[in-house]
C-alpha cells in the first residue's frame, strides 16, 4: 500500500514538474525600433585634427555590419571660441568617419562642441579637455593583504587643478579599463596605489597617464551595459551611459589630455 | 469655580433634555464556538416589524464584537442583530431605568449570501467602508489555488485595483502602489515581508485567519505608517465549544489547525503549516538542496470578567535554504518573521471601550556561504516593540469618536563577517551596524451619521519620527451619500506619510531586501489620495454594483540608483535616488452574492508613473507593474451537497518592461554589439490571461466531513510572459545564427490535488 502511495504521488509530482518545462520560448513579437545617432568621437590635446564616428542603431533583431550602421549624409560642425569646423567625411574607410581636413589646434580648458545633424535628428555633445594633474611624489610602498600576501606598489601623489577621470597604463597598451581614478574634486591631492610598469631597458618604469573630462565617469561606469543577457529575471536594461545630449543620439563625445612618464623621475 | 465649569459642561446638557438615557450594549459572537463577530448589523426598531420607519438607530460590532447603542429613554424596543452567515438574531428589550447589557449569540446559518463583503447596511456608518473589502476565509478557500495551498494575497489579487507584479510574486501592488506601502496587521502585529519563497506565497495560513480585511486606499486615521492600503488580518481566537480542527494535505503542504476550550472562560488557537519542496526535490536529485518553509500562528484568550478579556497571540515563519555540495562548500540562508501581541480588551462603560497591545515584531535574514578555508556570512534585522492602545467613544447619537496612541521602537541591524564563526540560528549583532529609532503617532477619528442619507468620517492623524526629526499631520475626511434613486455615493481624500521603505530591485522582492527608515537624507514618502465613486444595490440585493475612481500623488518615493552596486547588509544611502509618483483609475465591481452561483466581474482602468531626477534621464516612466486594463472574473458554483466549482479568470494588458529598441556598433566594446534600450519599462509585453479552476468533491468518510480539491492552473495552458530579452539562436540547418527574442513563462497548466478533513 505504502509503495502504490509512493507511486501516486512520484506520478502527481512528475506532471507538475514536467509540466514546468519548456520555460522559455522564442515569441513573434516586432520590437519597437528607434532610429538613433551614434557619436564615437576622442578629442586628444595636442592633436592635429579631429575625427569622429558617426553611424545610427538599426532594429534590434538585425544583425551589426558596417553597410547597415554606415551615415554618410551627415552635416557635422565642432564648435570651439568663436570658430567653426567642418568634418568632412572619410571616402576610404568602411565607417563612416568624419574628421577635419584642415590642421585645427587642440586646446586644454576650451569647451569644443559637436553638432552632427542628420535626418531631421539632432546629435550635441560638448567636451573640455582637462589639465593634466601634477606629480608631486612618488614613493615605493610594500602592502599586506588579508591573505597575508605581500605586494610592492608605488605611491602616486596628484596634485589636480580640474576634475577628471585618470587612467594610468604602460606605455604601449592604452588606456588600462581595469584601473581608473576619481579626481572628483578641484584643486586637491591624491593617492594612487600601482603596480610595477613596463621595465624599458631594464632599468625603468614607464607609464602613460590619461585624464579624461569628468563626463567621461558616466561612461567608464556603464561600458559593459547594453547587454540584453536572459536569466528568468531578464536582462538589466541599462545602456551605455555618454555625454551626448537628447533622445536622438547616444554616444560619446571626450576629451582627454596625456602624458608618458617615467616612476624614477619622481621617486624618492 | 471649578465645580460650576464641570456642572456647565456635563450636568447642564442633561438637564436641557431632562430625560435620563441608557444604554444597550453588548459581545456579538458564534453561538457555537463563542467567537467574536466582526461588523456584525445591529439596529433598534420602535417596532417588531423593522421599516425604515421604525428604525431608531443602528451600529455595528467592532473587531472584538462590541457594539453599544446609547442615549436610549425608558421604553420597548426592538433590537436586531445580523451578519454574514448568521441567522438573524432578534430580541425585545425593555429599558427600565437602566442600562442594558445583551450578549448575542448567533447560530450560523446554511443560507447562501455573500462571503465578500463590500458595502455595510443602511444602519451603519459607510464611510469606512470605502474602497474597503472583506473578504472571509471560507472564501478564499473555494477560489483556486496554486498547488492547492490556498493563497490570500493571491485571492486579493483578483479585486480591481489589486494587481500582482508578475506569477511570481503574491505582492499586493494596490492602486500603483508598490507591496511596501500596505500595511500588512495580524491581530494589530505589523508584518514585515510576509512571504514564503522569495515572494511566491503569501506566509499566512487562512485555516489561521477569521476575517480579512482589504483598505485599498484614503484608509481612515486609525490607520497610518503607509501610504498605500491596509490589509488588516484577524486571526481565530478558537472554539469555546469542544476540541475540533482541520487537517489538510497538498501535494507541496501539509497543515494542521486546532482549536478549543481551555477552560469556561479561555479557549486557544493553533495551526502550522510545513512546505515540502525538499521532499519533492529528493525525489528527483539525490544532490538537490534542501528548502522548505513553515509557519505557525497561535492565539488564546481569557475572559477575566463580563468587561475584560486578554488576548496573547504568536505568529512564526521560517524559509530554510541549505545547500551541501559534494565538496566542502556550502551555502545557507533563511529568513523569517516572529511576532507576539498581547492585547487587553477593557469595557470601562457601555459608552467607551478601549483596548491595549504590547506587540513585539522580528524579521531577520541571515546567509552563509562559502568552504571549509573561507567563509562568509551576512545577516539583518529589524525589530520593533510597540505599545499602543485604542479607545472607542459611543456616547454620542450618530457619532463614533476613535482615537489611540502607538509608540513603536524600531531596531535595524546588519550584519557581515568574513571570519567563518557563524551559528545562523544564533546572530550575534554587536559587531554589525545598528540604527535604533522610535516612532510615536496619535489619532482621532468621529464617524459621523449626519443624517439618514450622509455619512462622515473624518479625522487627523499625527506622526512623530526620531530619525529625522520628523513630525507630519495627516488629516482624512471620508462622506457617502445614499441618493433617492438608492445610489450611495462616496467620496474620501487622505494625506499619509512612510517612514519605513523596503526598497527592491526589478520590482520583485527577494528576503535580501531591508527596510530601510527615513532619515536625515531620505525624506519620508508622502502621499495625497483622492477617491470618488457610487455604488449600489440591484435585483433584490442579489448583484453590487460598484464604481470607484482614484487620483493619489506621491512624493519622495525611494528606488536604487542605476550605478548602485548590489550589497548585502544594511545598504548605503548613497545607493538610492527618491522622486515622486501619480497614479489614477477607475474600478468597476460587480459582484453577485447571492445564490448557487456567485462571483463577480472586475474592470480597472489605471495609470502608474514615477518620475525620478537620477533615473530614465529624469524622464517619467512607468513602473513594472503598471497595468492599463485588468480584467478578474471569479465565479463559485455549487451543483449539488458534493460538488462545488471556484473559477478565476484574469487578464491584464501588457506589462511595462525594459527592451532593446536599437543595436548599434560600438567600436570601445569587448563583447556583442551593445543594445540600445528603450526608456525605462517603455515597451510593454505580450498581455496576461489565465484561467483556474478548483473543482471541490465533499464526502464523508470515518463520520468525518473531508473535502478533495482539484486545482487546475492555467487550465488552457495559456504561455504568459515574465521576462523577455533578445538571444542568439544557432540556426543548425544553416549554420547560422540569428537574433531572437526570447520569452520566459514561468507556469504552464498545472493540475494539483489537495484534501482536507474537519474534525
Amino acid at each position: 500500500m505504502k509503495n502504490k502511495m509512493k507511486i501516486i504521488y512520484i506520478a502527481l509530482i512528475s506532471i507538475l514538474l514536467f509540466s514546468c518545462e519548456d520555460l522559455e520560448q522564442t515569441v513573434d513579437y516586432e520590437l519597437p525600433y528607434e532610429e538613433k545617432l551614434v557619436i564615437d568621437g576622442n578629442l586628444a590635446a595636442k592633436a592635429s585634427n579631429i575625427s569622429v564616428i558617426v553611424t545610427k542603431t538599426i532594429p534590434p533583431l538585425e544583425r551589426v555590419t558596417f553597410d547597415k550602421v554606415r551615415v554618410t549624409d551627415a552635416e557635422c560642425k565642432v564648435y570651439y571660441e568663436d570658430k567653426v569646423i567642418d568634418l568632412e567625411l572619410s571616402e576610404n574607410q568602411e565607417l563612416s568617419v568624419y574628421y577635419s581636413r584642415e590642421p585645427v589646434e587642440i586646446k586644454v580648458g576650451v569647451e569644443y562642441r559637436l553638432e552632427v545633424k542628420w535626418n531631421g535628428k539632432t546629435a550635441i555633445a560638448r567636451t573640455t579637455i582637462p589639465k593634466l594633474p601634477e606629480i608631486v611624489a612618488v614613493s615605493k610602498e610594500t602592502i599586506t593583504d588579508e591573505y597575508d600576501w605581500s605586494n610592492e606598489y608605488y605611491k602616486l601623489s596628484f596634485q589636480n587643478e580640474e576634475k577628471g577621470v585618470l587612467q594610468i597604463s604602460d606605455d604601449y597598451l592604452g588606456p588600462n579599463e581595469s584601473n581608473v581614478y576619481i579626481f572628483k574634486e578641484e584643486s586637491k591631492t591624491y593617492d594612487v596605489w600601482v603596480q610595477e610598469y613596463r621595465i624599458v631597458n631594464n632599468r625603468d618604469s614607464v607609464f602613460t597617464l590619461f585624464y579624461y573630462d569628468f563626463d567621461y565617469l558616466k561612461y567608464y561606469n556603464s561600458r559593459n551595459e547594453g547587454d540584453s543577457d536572459g536569466g528568468i529575471f531578464g536582462s538589466s536594461g541599462l545602456n551605455i551611459e555618454g555625454n551626448v545630449e537628447g533622445d536622438e543620439a547616444i554616444g560619446l563625445w571626450i576629451g582627454y589630455n596625456q602624458k608618458q612618464d617615467t616612476i624614477s623621475k619622481y621617486l624618492r | 469655580m471649578k465645580r460650576t465649569l464641570f456642572f456647565i459642561l456635563f450636568l447642564f446638557p442633561a438637564l436641557l433634555f431632562g430625560q435620563e438615557k441608557f444604554s444597550i450594549s453588548g459581545i456579538v459572537s458564534d453561538s457555537v464556538s463563542k467567537e467574536a463577530i466582526i461588523s456584525a448589523t445591529v439596529a433598534l426598531y420602535s417596532d417588531s416589524i423593522p421599516s425604515s420607519e421604525s428604525l431608531i438607530k443602528g451600529s455595528y460590532s467592532n473587531k472584538f464584537g462590541f457594539y453599544s447603542l446609547t442615549n436610549l429613554v425608558n421604553g420597548e424596543y426592538y433590537l436586531y442583530i445580523s451578519s454574514i452567515g448568521y441567522t438573524k438574531g432578534a430580541y425585545k428589550i425593555t429599558i427600565d431605568n437602566a442600562d442594558v447589557r445583551l450578549n448575542s449569540a448567533l447560530p450560523s446559518s446554511s443560507v447562501e449570501t455573500q462571503e465578500l463583503v463590500v458595502t455595510a447596511d443602511r444602519e451603519t456608518n459607510t464611510t469606512s467602508k470605502i474602497s474597503s473589502v472583506n473578504i472571509t476565509p471560507s472564501f478564499i478557500s473555494k477560489m483556486p489555488a496554486f498547488g492547492g495551498e490556498v493563497d490570500i494575497f493571491r485571492t486579493l489579487q483578483l479585486l480591481p485595483g489589486i494587481s500582482s507584479a508578475s506569477e511570481l510574486s503574491s505582492g499586493l501592488y494596490v492602486r500603483g502602489g508598490s507591496p511596501d506601502q500596505n500595511l500588512i496587521l495580524l491581530d494589530g502585529v505589523t508584518v514585515y515581508n510576509p512571504s514564503h519563497l522569495a515572494g511566491f506565497i503569501s506566509s499566512f495560513n487562512n485555516d489561521a485567519i477569521k476575517d480579512v480585511r482589504m483598505i485599498k486606499g484614503a484608509f481612515p486615521a486609525e490607520y497610518g505608517g503607509r501610504l498605500s492600503s491596509v490589509l488588516d488580518l484577524t486571526m481565530k481566537e478558537g472554539t469555546k465549544d469542544e476540541l475540533s480542527g482541520k487537517a489538510g494535505l497538498s501535494l507541496i503542504s501539509s497543515k494542521l489547525t486546532l482549536e478549543g476550550p481551555i477552560n469556561e472562560n479561555s479557549s486557544f488557537m493553533i495551526s502550522g503549516r510545513r512546505f515540502y519542496f525538499d521532499l519533492l526535490l529528493s525525489l528527483i536529485d539525490d544532490n538537490a538542496p534542501d528548502y522548505y518553509f513553515y509557519d505557525f500562528n497561535a492565539k488564546a484568550n481569557y475572559k477575566l470578567s463580563e468587561n475584560d478579556v486578554v488576548y496573547v497571540s504568536g505568529y512564526f515563519a521560517r524559509d530554510v535554504f541549505d545547500l551541501e555540495e559534494e565538496t566542502d562548500e556550502n551555502a545557507g540562508i533563511n529568513w523569517g518573521n516572529s511576532t507576539a501581541n498581547i492585547r487587553w480588551m477593557h469595557i470601562v462603560n457601555p459608552e467607551l471601550f478601549t483596548n491595549f497591545s504590547l506587540v513585539y515584531t522580528d524579521y531577520v535574514f541571515n546567509a552563509d556561504f562559502g568552504d571549509s578555508d573561507a567563509n562568509f556570512n551576512t545577516a539583518s534585522r529589524i525589530r520593533d516593540i510597540v505599545l499602543k492602545g485604542n479607545a472607542e467613544y459611543l456616547a454620542y447619537d450618530d457619532h463614533v469618536i476613535k482615537s489611540g496612541l502607538d509608540i513603536t521602537w524600531h531596531n535595524f541591524n546588519a550584519l557581515i563577517n568574513l571570519d567563518g564563526s557563524f551559528d545562523p540560528n544564533d546572530v550575534n549583532f554587536d559587531n554589525g551596524k545598528t540604527i535604533n529609532t522610535f516612532d510615536i503617532s496619535t489619532y482621532i477619528q468621529d464617524e459621523w451619521s449626519a443624517t439618514d442619507r450622509l455619512d462622515l468620517n473624518y479625522g487627523v492623524r499625527a506622526y512623530y519620527f526620531q530619525e529625522g526629526g520628523y513630525f507630519d499631520l495627516e488629516p482624512r475626511i471620508s462622506a457617502t451619500y445614499l441618493t433617492d434613486a438608492d445610489i450611495r455615493l462616496k467620496g474620501a481624500f487622505s494625506v499619509a506619510n512612510q517612514y519605513l521603505h523596503l526598497i527592491v530591485r526589478n520590482n520583485i522582492s527577494l528576503p535580501t531586501d531591508l527596510w530601510f527608515p527615513s532619515t536625515e537624507n531620505l525624506k519620508p514618502s508622502r502621499a495625497y489620495q483622492a477617491v470618488l465613486g457610487a455604488e449600489t444595490n440591484l435585483f433584490d440585493d442579489e448583484v453590487l454594483v460598484s464604481v470607484e475612481s482614484y487620483y493619489k500623488s506621491m512624493k519622495n518615493l525611494l528606488e536604487y540608483r542605476d550605478d548602485a552596486e548590489f550589497t548585502l547588509g544594511v545598504p548605503d544611502e548613497d545607493q538610492f535616488t527618491s522622486g515622486t509618483g501619480e497614479a489614477y483609475g477607475v474600478e468597476l465591481f460587480i459582484h453577485k452574492q447571492i445564490g448557487s452561483l456567485t462571483g463577480w466581474i472586475g474592470y480597472t482602468l489605471s495609470w502608474t508613473t514615477r518620475q525620478f531626477d537620477e533615473l530614465n534621464k529624469g524622464k517619467e516612466f512607468y513602473p513594472r507593474y503598471d497595468r492599463r486594463h485588468d480584467i478578474s472574473m471569479t465565479l463559485n458554483y455549487e451543483f449539488n451537497e458534493t460538488w462545488e466549482l471556484g473559477a478565476a479568470w484574469v487578464y491584464g494588458s501588457g506589462q511595462a518592461y525594459t527592451l532593446p529598441t536599437g543595436t548599434f556598433y560600438w567600436n570601445r566594446g569587448y563583447g556583442n554589439d551593445p543594445y540600445e534600450f528603450s526608456d525605462r519599462n517603455g515597451v510593454r509585453l505580450a498581455a496576461y490571461h489565465r484561467l483556474d479552476l478548483n473543482f471541490m468533491y465533499k464526502f464523508e468518510a470515518y463520520k468525518l466531513p473531508w473535502q478533495l480539491s482539484i486545482n487546475i492552473y492555467n487550465t488552457y495552458n495559456q504561455k504568459n510572459p515574465f521576462a523577455a530579452y533578445v538571444d542568439n539562436e544557432y540556426d543548425y540547418n544553416t549554420g547560422e545564427s540569428k537574433k531572437v527574442l526570447k520569452q520566459i513563462t514561468l507556469f504552464p497548466i498545472i493540475p494539483t490535488l489537495g484534501l482536507s478533513v474537519e474534525f
